[in-house]
């Protein structure tokens, strides 16, 4: 199997129903993207976005609520740092920041999930073809 | 004494009501009128979140959702009501649909105004399955004797689907092409289209399709009712008379499987139909084709076969010839008579033996037939000859004079053209071809000539009386009107009576006045057991060939039940007529449309011989006239959808319902003008509240007592520490969702790759899993398989019990089936799901997240799947089975502040058996530990399990909180203006700045519901601390928001206690945790990790840490 894969976090709430409003309304997405739901997006922790990492995965996305409106209210602050700490690992490993990205997402929003998901699938492929398409180790 | 309520309207005030209700242990039923629960009402929640609510009302055990639901009557008083509920039908089954759409797809009716199809889902509205659109029967359908959908043939040939056009009528008549053509056609005298202008062609929509059939192919068509279906049954039934209504019931008959003798004394098949009608009306070729599909379906004809004393058999030759049953089908062959002098004479002859000598003579070989058609015609074309009646054999027969060659026919009719009883269209027919129609004439004597033939007719002038019997103005002769005609051939064609040379006198079977054979209305049985009739041997008013058809079909049935020795014959069907739709038409529909005329051969052309008068539509004609169709229903009942359907969710035979319940307290909450009609209807004090408030829903629910007897056996909180099996048996099940998921992924490829799991000892592929047969299934290899982990991968998506934003009623069903929403508490459910073993599921979409997306990209969509699939395997593989006790809680309350809120609180709590305890002044902080709060007051400790904050004014407010928040480390308890629910769970809050009884009643419901909901539920999602990970670093407590996370122990023995009544399973605090001590959301941080890895690594899958 192919181990180019992305990893796309969601959030159960707001980024989750993005997700699944794009499967309700049949918009296609590229297949690479490996979803994975979480409670909150403030359940992320540094250590498991450096294991989709180590494992092979070619970036990792983190979909959470709109800043304002966390179903849990401190959420997004949470994930906010352990993605800074993560990409400051990433960095020192020589991972480009590119590749760890949290972005927000409102209610219901299908359309807007397909693309900032494949926006980032976009940049991910030209980054790694960029660095002589390894895909591992940049 | 009952505990339910019943709550009218499923508005957002009716939500709240309920889940209030339904929370805090009592039984409701929610009706609401519409097919969906839905945001109708303006309201303060965006519709996702409004949704949601929907979804838990549909899912909570405790209520009762009727939807299409009215209240028709409504008897007692408070504390005891009756009440009975009309529940109209829905035709689809909220237990299989799963709003895959096809149905949508394939229905041909657009409902005017709406946009939409009859059939429909309305987004972000529960139940989210289909409903159709059908105010009853269209006026056509209903009017057709032979029960054809009608309109959905329309329907379907307006949509240019003719093959399925055609199939729907056969599924009713085996004649399409017949009636067709002569079919009397009551359904265009009953189309709507007749306010407007004139009726949709109807009849000539069903000949064009059965026109077009025989185009596709030459050979006749397959019977509609395939025999195979029905075993071969050894009882054996006669039908007598080869006509419509005989030959309808042998082949509805054959179908049930039972073989089937037809027996004609002609010597052609199709009785009256070839006989009495002429080939111009009806070509032979026509009946020989239908008539060959019956036969086909195993019935023999015998032809050329008389019974009676001096036929080829008698009755009782059949009966003893073991014939189980016998169906009398001979019709009315028999013409009436004048009874007036000169009937004997050469050259008088009845209107039906000449048609049928007519006929005869084209169709068989006899040179008799010939014969005895020259013999009528004395004088070749030259014969003068005069038709007496008005009903459409006196124009047949003048017609086909005509196609002889004559040059004068008459028509003589008593009454005026309006009594007339043939159809308008044959009387103008009739004219055009050359007929004269000499109206208000009567005969008064025929004269003969020395030959004893006829050679003229007195007759008299009439005038039209008074109404009659039949409604008809009776004529009245004009005294001395009397005139002579010459005439060489006098038909009479006013009437026919059925033949009883067929019986002997000791048959036993009763011949009433009229000259017909008695029956059973209900039973079609004579007074002969096992002998039946139907047709025009038992009905005096001459019948047309489609009510014959209808009367054969129901006596089919009748015969059928008779030898299946059922004596019950009230089908639901028969008990329940449904109403006929009469909607409201739009400016735009009745509008006029002019009528497609139909093409005629040229009058020249007629003459030349009995080719067909009517050369029938052609293909864009037939599809304009049948968009002419005002849609009735809307829904036509084409049964497309029942077709396409795969989950076999579709009844279009659904009938409205009537439920009684019992209940003691009904809560209003629709319109006001509905409500306002309900109201009148109701003798005692009903709660009403405005539909779109809320808080209102919540006041009201306050107002019904709860006696929920929770056990109040105190239980030290404890983390609950996981039972591990080191024996997992996984079973994997993939959904294929009809075609959804099956069309795209391929769930064989995945199966194999699962059984090659460790672990997994079984894998299966379900077609439904959201129906209950599926749940029913995995249940059962639970205990063959004995299985401890199931993963489902279908379309829900977590196993966690609570409805998100994302969730869809199919998910919630299918979680139900599976029992794992039963409540631990309060109704008595079973923790373990119902299920004799624990049993651990976990769900994963693979249909929104792969099948739906990738459609394009089968390889990788399946690939997708398979990671997903390995994920959840991972995940519950490294799950726990925890112990499912409930979180057993006293129920009780504080109340803190001056408010007057705290008075109406107090007593709304006190009459539910709540201990509650009013604190005016609040002298010492209060503590939060072991799941209660405890105060100091007087040297005695006040403790209860949740809190409301009733203050006279903000300073007092902001005091208490201090109070409240001094005692705790951790984030401080908020209020926030205007909102009942505070920053922590289990506080309540009511804002002095509001109405103080409204708030105060609502805080009560809500207070009382969660303190219901978290014994309920075991909360899946909740945080929990493994002690002896523990290091005491505070960071949870510092991190979580709601302040879940206590303090438990003492000493070197201190660790963190997550109180799953307050944690809301966000995870931060498991994200957190510096030594991966606590899981949330179902895993550790370690777990997820792990997962990850199974997932991208699939070679290394099933080793875990």
């Amino acid at each position: 199997m192919e181990n180019k894969k992305i990893i796309v976090f969601t959030c159960n709430w707001n980024a989750y129903h993005g997700l699944q409003a794009a499967g309700a309304g049949r918009i296609s997405y590229d297949p690479r993207t490996i979803p994975i739901r979480l409670t909150c997006i403030g359940r992320i922790s540094t250590g498991i976005i450096l294991k989709a990492f180590e494992q092979g995965a070619m970036g990792v996305l983190l979909l959470g609520c709109p800043k304002d409106d966390c179903q849990y209210d401190s959420g997004i602050r949470l994930a906010e740092k352990a993605v800074l700490e993560a990409k400051k690992i990433l960095a020192l490993l020589g991972y480009s920041e590119d590749r760890l990205r949290l972005d927000h997402l409102e209610a219901g929003e299908g359309k807007a999930f397909t693309e900032k998901v494949n926006e980032f699938v976009k940049r991910l492929d030209k980054l790694i073809v960029y660095k002589n398409n390894d895909g591992k180790t940049p | 004494m009952n505990q339910g309520v019943l709550i009218i309207g499923g508005s957002e005030a009716g939500i709240q009501s309920a889940l209030d209700l339904a929370d805090a242990g009592v039984n409701v039923h929610m009706i609401e009128s519409s097919p969906f629960l839905g945001k109708k009402h303006h309201s303060r929640l965006p519709s996702h979140l409004y949704h949601t609510r929907m979804l838990e009302a549909a899912r909570h055990p405790g209520i009762t959702l009727w939807t299409n639901t009215d209240l028709d009557k409504i008897d007692g008083m408070a504390g005891n009501y009756q009440v009975r509920l009309r529940k109209n039908p829905r035709y689809v089954d909220l237990n299989k649909c799963t709003a895959c759409g096809d149905c949508i797809e394939v229905c041909p009716v657009t409902v005017p105004l709406q946009g939409r199809k009859a059939i429909y889902i309305k987004d972000n509205n529960e139940p989210g399955c289909a409903a159709i659109d059908k105010f009853g029967k269209a006026p056509c359908t209903d009017a057709c004797p032979g029960g054809i959908h009608v309109q959905g043939y329309v329907a379907l040939v307006a949509a240019g689907r003719f093959q399925e056009a055609i199939d729907l009528i056969k599924e009713a008549i085996p004649f399409p092409g017949i009636c067709g053509r002569i079919c009397t056609h009551p359904c265009e005298i009953a189309c709507r289209r007749n306010e407007v202008d004139s009726p949709v062609s109807i009849r000539l929509l069903k000949r064009f399709v059965s026109d077009w059939e025989r185009r596709q192919s030459k050979k006749p068509p397959e019977p509609a009712l395939k025999k195979s279906k029905n075993k071969k049954s050894a009882k054996k039934v006669a039908v007598i008379g080869a006509g419509p209504a005989g030959m309808t019931a042998a082949g509805f008959l054959a179908g049930k499987g039972y073989p089937v003798t037809v027996y004609d004394k002609l010597p052609v098949i199709g009785g009256m139909l070839a006989v009495g009608i002429p080939a111009y009306r009806l070509p032979r070729d026509v009946i020989a084709r239908e008539y060959e599909t019956i036969r086909k379906q195993g019935v023999d004809i015998r032809l050329n076969t008389s019974i009676g004393t001096q036929g080829d058999y008698s009755m009782e030759d059949l009966l003893s010839k073991k014939y189980e049953a016998v169906c009398l089908t001979v019709g009315a062959h028999k013409s009436l008579s004048l009874g007036i002098p000169g009937e004997k004479l050469k050259g008088v002859v009845q209107g039906i033996d000449l048609l049928k000598t007519v006929s005869l003579s084209q169709q068989t070989n006899d040179p008799a037939w010939q014969k005895s058609l020259e013999t009528l015609l004395p004088r070749g074309p030259k014969t003068r000859a005069a038709v007496l009646g008005g009903g459409n054999t006196a124009m047949d027969v003048s017609r086909t004079l005509r196609r002889l060659g004559l040059s004068e026919v008459k028509i003589l009719y008593r009454r005026t053209r309006d009594e007339m009883p043939a159809l308008a269209e044959e009387i103008n027919d009739t004219e055009n071809e050359g007929v004269q129609i000499q109206l208000l004439t009567a005969p008064k004597s025929i004269t003969g000539n020395k030959k004893s033939c006829v050679s003229g007719l007195e007759c008299l002038r009439m005038k039209l009386g008074a109404p009659d019997r039949s409604g008809r103005r009776r004529p009245i002769p004009v005294q001395g009107s009397e005139y002579h005609i010459d005439l060489d051939l006098l038909v009479i064609a006013i009437g026919q009576e059925p033949d009883f040379g067929f019986m002997s006198n000791d048959t036993g079977i009763v011949i009433g006045k009229d000259r017909r054979i008695q029956v059973n209305a209900e039973s079609f049985m004579t007074s002969c057991s096992g002998i039946f009739a139907a047709g025009d041997v038992v009905t005096r008013d001459g019948m047309s060939a489609i009510e014959a058809i209808g009367m054969g079909k129901k006596m089919a049935r009748e015969v059928d039940l008779f030898l299946k020795g059922e004596k019950n014959r009230n089908t639901p069907e028969k008990l329940f007529r449904p109403p006929v739709s009469d909607r409201e038409m739009t400016p735009e529909e009745l509008t006029p449309i002019p009528k497609i005329q139909v093409p005629v051969l040229p009058l020249e052309k007629r003459m030349q011989g009995f080719d067909e008068v009517e050369t029938g539509y052609s293909r864009d004609e037939a599809v304009k006239e049948a968009k002419r169709c005002l849609e009735c229903g809307p829904c036509s009942e084409c049964m497309a959808c029942v077709r396409v359907c795969k989950a076999d969710a579709l009844n279009h035979n659904q009938t409205v319902r009537i439920v009684n319940l019992n209940v003691a307290t009904v809560i209003c909450a629709d319109d006001p003008e509905i409500a306002f009609q309900y109201l009148s209807k109701a003798p005692g004090d009903i709660i009403s509240i405005p539909p779109d408030d809320p808080v209102m829903g919540s006041a009201a629910a306050s107002r019904v007592r709860t006696n929920l007897a929770f056990e109040t056996v105190m239980q030290h909180p404890r983390n609950l520490v996981a039972e591990s099996i080191s024996d997992l048996r996984i079973g994997v099940y993939i959904c294929r969702c009809g075609d959804d998921m099956g069309g795209v992924i391929r769930t064989e490829t995945l199966q194999n790759r699962i059984l090659g799991h460790a672990d997994v000892v079984h894998g299966d592929i379900l077609p439904y899993a959201c129906r209950m047969d599926a749940a029913t299934k995995i249940k059962q290899d639970i205990s063959d398989h004995r299985l401890n982990r199931v993963v489902l991968a279908a379309c829900s998506c977590c196993s966690s019990g609570q409805v998100c934003f994302s969730c869809t009623f199919q998910r919630v069903r299918c979680k139900e089936n599976l029992g794992m929403y039963q409540p631990v508490q309060g109704t008595g459910g079973n923790p373990n799901h119902g299920l004799s073993l624990p049993v651990n599921f976990e769900f994963v979409n693979i249909r929104e997240q792969c099948a739906l997306v990738h459609k394009d990209n089968p390889g990788l969509a399946t690939e997708k799947a398979d990671i997903l699939i390995n994920g959840a395997i991972s995940q519950i593989r490294q799950s726990t089975i925890e112990p499912s006790e409930p979180l057993i809680r006293e129920r009780s309350v504080m109340i803190l502040g001056k408010g007057r809120a705290s008075k109406i609180c107090l007593e709304a709590l006190n009459d539910s058996g709540i201990n509650t305890a009013r604190l005016l002044d609040i002298s010492s902080s209060i503590d939060h530990s072991n799941g209660y709060y405890t105060m100091n007051r007087n040297g005695h400790t006040v403790k209860s399990l949740s809190i409301i904050v009733t203050p006279r004014d903000e300073p007092e407010a902001d005091q208490i909180m201090a109070r409240l928040n001094s005692g705790n480390s951790g984030h401080d308890v908020v209020y926030q203006t205007g909102q009942m629910e505070t920053t922590r769970p289990g506080i309540f809050f009511c804002d002095p700045g509001l109405e103080p009884d409204l708030t105060g009643r609502a805080v009560a419901a809500r207070c009382r519901a969660w303190m219901g909901r978290i014994q309920s539920y075991p909360k899946k999602v909740s945080g929990k601390v493994d002690p002896r990970r523990c290091r005491m670093c505070y960071t949870c407590l510092g991190i979580c928001k709601t302040g879940a996370p206590r303090v438990m122990g003492r000493g070197f023995d201190r660790y963190m206690w997550i109180d799953p009544a307050i944690c809301t399973g966000c995870g931060a605090c498991a994200a957190n945790c510096p030594s991966n001590a606590i899981c949330a959301g179902g895993s550790t941080d370690m777990q997820l990790e792990i997962m990850i890895q199974d997932m991208l690594s699939p070679g290394r899958a099933g080793r875990g840490e």
